[in-house]
C-alpha cells in the first residue's frame, strides 16, 4: 500500500472518530449559533428603522402635520403625529414616552432633550410652515412656494464609495482573525492532546509497527486540520445563511473573499503550528501534560493575536507590514491588511511563501522530535533527548 | 527464521542488551524468558523499529527488517495499545487496513477473529467499556487480523483468567500449526513449559540458556521426588548419597540425582529413613532451570 493511502487512512480515522465525539458536535453547534447571532442581532438592534411620534396639543397650524410626516424620509425615520388635548396631556405623554416631542398651540415645543433629532425636525417643520404661510400671504404662486420649501434632499455623491465596504470588511477581518486564532488554538491543542493520548495508551507502538512516524504525524495533522476547516465552513455557512435569510442585509463586497482568505490562512497557520504542537504532545508522558508541554506555542499564538489587533487598527502602518512577513505572525496579521488596507498581491504571495518554507523547515525539525519522543516511555522527554533518540533510518533496524 | 545478531542497547549507563545473539526457529512457539529488566521488551521493541539498537542487527528470513517486512508482523505490546474510545470492530478493521488489507478483507477477518475470541456481541462497544480480559482479546485480534507471518507478544498471558489463558494458548497453537512463528515473553514458567517448543532465557541483556524445552530438561538431569512418612530424622535427605536436595513441597522432597547416579540405589537409601508413601522419577521443571540459569 502506498504511503499516501496510509496517511489518508490515519486522517480518515481522525475525522470519523472526531465527528463521533459529542464535544465536537456541541462546539460546532455553539459556534454556528454564535455566527448566526453575530449576523442577526446587530440587524435587529441597529437597523430597526427609527420612528418618531409628534404630539400636537391645542391649535395646530394647518398643514404642519403633513409637513412633519413628509420630513421623516429625509433623516431615514418614520414619522407620525398624534393629537393631544392640552399641555398637561402632552407632558404626561412625553413622560410615558408615548410621544418624542410635543408642540403646544403651534407656538412652543416640549421635549425631553433639546438637542434631540425630533426636536430639530419639529423646529425645521414649524419654520418651513411659517415661511410657507408668509410666502402664500405675499401672493407668491403656490407652485413657487412648494419649490422653495420643498423638503426633497439635494442630489448627493459619496466621495469614496468603497469606504463603507472597507469599514465592513474590517469588521469581517476582525471576526476572521478571531476565528483563525480560536481554530489554531483549539485544533493545535487537539493535535498535542491526541498525540499524548496515543503515546500514553501505547497505541502509537502498535501503529508504528505498520506506519512510519512521519506517516502517522501527517495523517493526524491532515485529519484534525480538516475538522478545523469543516467547523470554519459550518460557521461560514451559518453566517451566510443567516445573512441571506435576512434579505435586506447589506453584505460588504469583499466578504466572500475575506472568508476564503480566513480558510486559506487557517490552513497555512495550522500547517505551521500543528507540527510544533505534535512535537510538544509527543514529549508529554500523559495527556494531562500536553497542555503544559505546548504552553510556549499557546503564548506564541496569543502574541500573534495581539499583533493582529495592532494590524487591524492601522492596516497600512509599518508594524502591520512587518508583522505580515513574519511567518509565525503572518496567518493572523496578513488578513487585516488584505481586508481593510492596501496590499499588493505580491505581498500576500511572498508572505504565504515564507509561511510554507517555514512549515517545511518545522516539519523536518518537529517531525524528528516527534519520532524520537513518541516511543520514549517514562517521564516527560526533553527536546534534546527526543532529537537524539529519533530513528535515523526509520525503514530498517540494520546499522 | 528470526535472528538477533549481537544486539546491543544501553539506556545511559544501564546496559539493556549485551551482544545478544539468538535464533527463533520458523513455525515454532518460542518463549523468551528472563527476570524483570532482563531486556525482553527491548528486544521486541527493536523488532518493530520502536528502538534503534546501539549495535547488532535483527534479521527476518535472512534479510534486515524493514517497514515492508513489519507489515507481516503482529505485535502485542506489554502495556496494551488500543484507542480506548474507538469501537471494537472499527479498531481491529483499522489496524488490519493499516497493514495493507482492503476494507472488505479487513472487515471479514475482523468478524472471524471477533467470533473466534467470543467478542461478536461486543463489536459495536467502545474498547474502554470492556473488561481488561476482553480488551486483551481485542488486542490479540488486532495482532492477528492481517494474518501475520511472525507474532511478537509481550507478556500476553498476564492478567488473564484460566479460561482466557486456554483460549489464547489454543489460538497460538493454531497459528503455529499454520506455519506462523510466534515469540512471546512470560513469567508464567509452567505455562511456557507446556506450550513452547523452544525457549531462551536472558538476564541482564545476555543470553544465559536457549534450546528446545525437551532438550534442556533432558540435559538438566533427573529428579527423584519422594514422600516419606514415619521418619525420626527431619534432616534425613542430607545424608543420602548420589543426590542433592533441591527442595521440599507438598508433593514431597525433591532430590536432584548426580550424573550417573542410579535412582534405585538412592531410593534404597531413602527407604532406610522411613516409610515411602509416594515417589517418582522426574525431569526438572522449567522454573528450576530458569532459577539455576539466572542465579549462575
Amino acid at each position: 500500500m502506498r504511503s499516501h493511502r496510509r496517511v489518508a487512512l490515519v486522517a480518515q480515522r481522525e475525522v470519523t472518530e472526531t465527528l463521533r465525539t459529542r464535544s465536537f458536535r456541541i462546539s460546532t453547534l455553539i459556534l454556528m449559533v454564535a455566527a448566526v447571532a453575530a449576523v442577526v442581532i446587530p440587524q435587529l438592534i441597529g437597523n430597526r428603522p427609527t420612528s418618531y411620534t409628534f404630539g400636537l396639543a391645542g391649535a395646530t397650524p394647518p398643514g404642519l402635520s403633513e409637513a412633519l410626516v413628509a420630513e421623516g424620509p429625509l433623516i431615514g425615520a418614520r414619522v407620525r403625529t398624534t393629537p393631544l388635548a392640552d399641555e398637561e396631556a402632552a407632558k404626561a405623554a412625553l413622560r410615558d414616552k408615548g410621544v418624542d416631542v410635543a408642540l403646544i398651540d403651534g407656538q412652543r415645543a416640549l421635549v425631553r432633550r433639546t438637542s434631540s433629532e425630533p426636536a430639530l425636525l419639529l423646529n425645521r417643520a414649524v419654520a418651513q410652515q411659517r415661511l410657507r404661510q408668509r410666502l402664500d400671504s405675499a401672493g407668491l404662486p403656490s407652485a413657487d412656494v412648494a419649490a422653495l420649501v420643498d423638503p426633497r434632499p439635494l442630489p448627493t455623491t459619496e466621495l469614496d464609495p468603497l469606504s463603507s465596504d472597507r469599514k465592513a470588511n474590517r469588521a469581517v477581518a476582525f471576526g476572521g482573525v478571531l476565528l483563525i486564532y480560536l481554530a489554531l488554538l483549539s485544533y493545535g491543542a487537539m493535535v498535542s492532546q491526541s498525540i499524548a493520548e496515543e503515546k500514553s495508551t501505547r497505541v502509537s507502538e502498535v501503529l508504528l509497527g505498520a506506519l512510519r512516524p512521519h506517516q502517522l504525524l501527517a495523517g493526524k495533522i491532515a485529519g484534525i486540520g480538516a475538522m478545523g476547516v469543516l467547523q470554519l465552513l459550518a460557521v461560514g455557512v451559518a453566517a451566510g445563511g443567516a445573512a441571506l435569510a435576512q434579505g435586506s442585509l447589506h453584505v460588504p463586497k469583499g466578504t466572500p473573499l475575506t472568508f476564503a482568505a480566513v480558510l486559506i490562512w487557517y490552513v497555512l497557520g495550522f500547517g505551521l503550528y500543528s507540527c510544533a504542537y505534535a512535537a510538544a504532545g509527543a514529549t508529554a508522558s500523559r495527556p494531562q501534560e500536553a497542555a503544559a508541554a505546548s504552553a510556549p506555542l499557546t503564548f506564541l499564538l496569543a502574541a500573534s493575536y495581539g499583533a493582529a489587533f495592532a494590524s487591524l487598527s492601522d492596516p497600512n502602518g509599518p508594524a502591520a507590514r512587518v508583522f505580515s512577513f513574519i511567518p509565525l505572525l503572518a496567518p493572523m496579521t496578513m488578513l487585516p491588511r488584505a481586508a481593510a488596507g492596501d496590499v499588493a498581491p505580491w505581498e500576500v504571495a511572498v508572505s504565504m511563501l515564507l509561511v510554507l518554507v517555514s512549515t517545511y523547515a518545522l516539519v523536518r525539525l518537529a517531525g524528528r522530535i516527534y519520532a524520537g519522543a513518541i516511543v520514549r516511555t517514562g517521564p516527560r522527554v526533553k527536546l534534546r533527548e527526543a532529537w537524539r533518540s529519533a530513528p535515523t533510518a526509520p525503514a530498517t533496524t540494520r546499522l | 527464521m528470526l535472528e538477533f545478531l549481537g544486539l546491543q542497547k544501553s539506556y545511559g549507563d544501564m546496559v539493556a542488551l549485551d551482544h545478544l545473539t539468538l535464533e527463533v526457529p520458523k513455525g515454532e512457539l518460542f518463549g523468551l524468558l528472563g527476570p524483570n529488566g532482563a531486556g525482553k521488551s527491548t528486544v521486541m521493541r527493536i523488532v518493530f523499529g520502536l528502538l534503534n539498537p546501539d549495535g547488532g542487527e535483527v534479521r527476518w528470513r535472512d534479510q534486515p527488517i524493514g517497514a515492508e517486512q513489519r507489515l507481516h508482523f503482529g505485535y502485542l505490546p506489554e502495556e496494551r495499545g488500543l484507542y480506548p474510545k474507538m469501537r471494537v470492530r472499527d479498531e481491529v478493521v483499522y489496524l488490519g487496513r493499516l497493514h495493507g488489507m482492503s476494507k472488505a478483507a479487513a472487515g471479514a477477518a475482523t468478524d472471524r477473529w471477533l467470533d473466534r475470541l467470543g467478542l461478536t456481541g461486543r463489536a459495536g462497544d467502545k474498547v474502554d467499556s470492556l473488561s481488561l480480559g476482553n480488551q486483551q482479546r481485542v488486542q490479540l485480534a488486532a495482532a492477528l487480523v492481517h494474518a501475520p507471518d511472525l507474532l511478537v507478544l509481550d507478556e500476553p498471558f498476564s492478567g488473564l483468567d484460566p479460561v482466557a489463558v486456554d483460549t489464547l494458548a489454543g489460538v497460538l497453537a493454531e497459528q503455529v500449526d499454520a506455519g506462523v512463528s510466534v515469540i512471546f515473553s512470560s513469567h508464567q514458567l509452567d505455562l511456557v513449559e507446556d506450550l513452547c517448543d523452544s525457549v531462551a532465557i536472558i538476564d541482564h541483556g545476555r543470553l544465559v540458556l536457549a534450546g528446545r524445552v525437551s532438550e534442556l530438561k533432558r540435559k538438566g538431569g533427573r529428579v527423584l521426588r519422594v514422600m516419606l512418612a514415619n521418619t525420626n530424622d527431619p534432616d534425613w535427605a542430607s545424608d543420602v548419597r548420589g543426590a542433592e536436595v533441591e527442595g521440599t513441597d507438598a508433593r514431597g522432597t525433591r532430590l536432584a540425582l548426580d550424573p550417573g547416579s542410579d535412582p534405585m540405589a538412592v531410593l534404597a537409601q531413602v527407604q532406610t529413613c522411613g516409610d515411602i508413601v509416594d515417589f517418582a522419577l522426574e525431569q526438572p521443571r522449567l522454573s528450576q532451570l530458569f532459577r539455576e540459569a539466572v542465579a549462575a
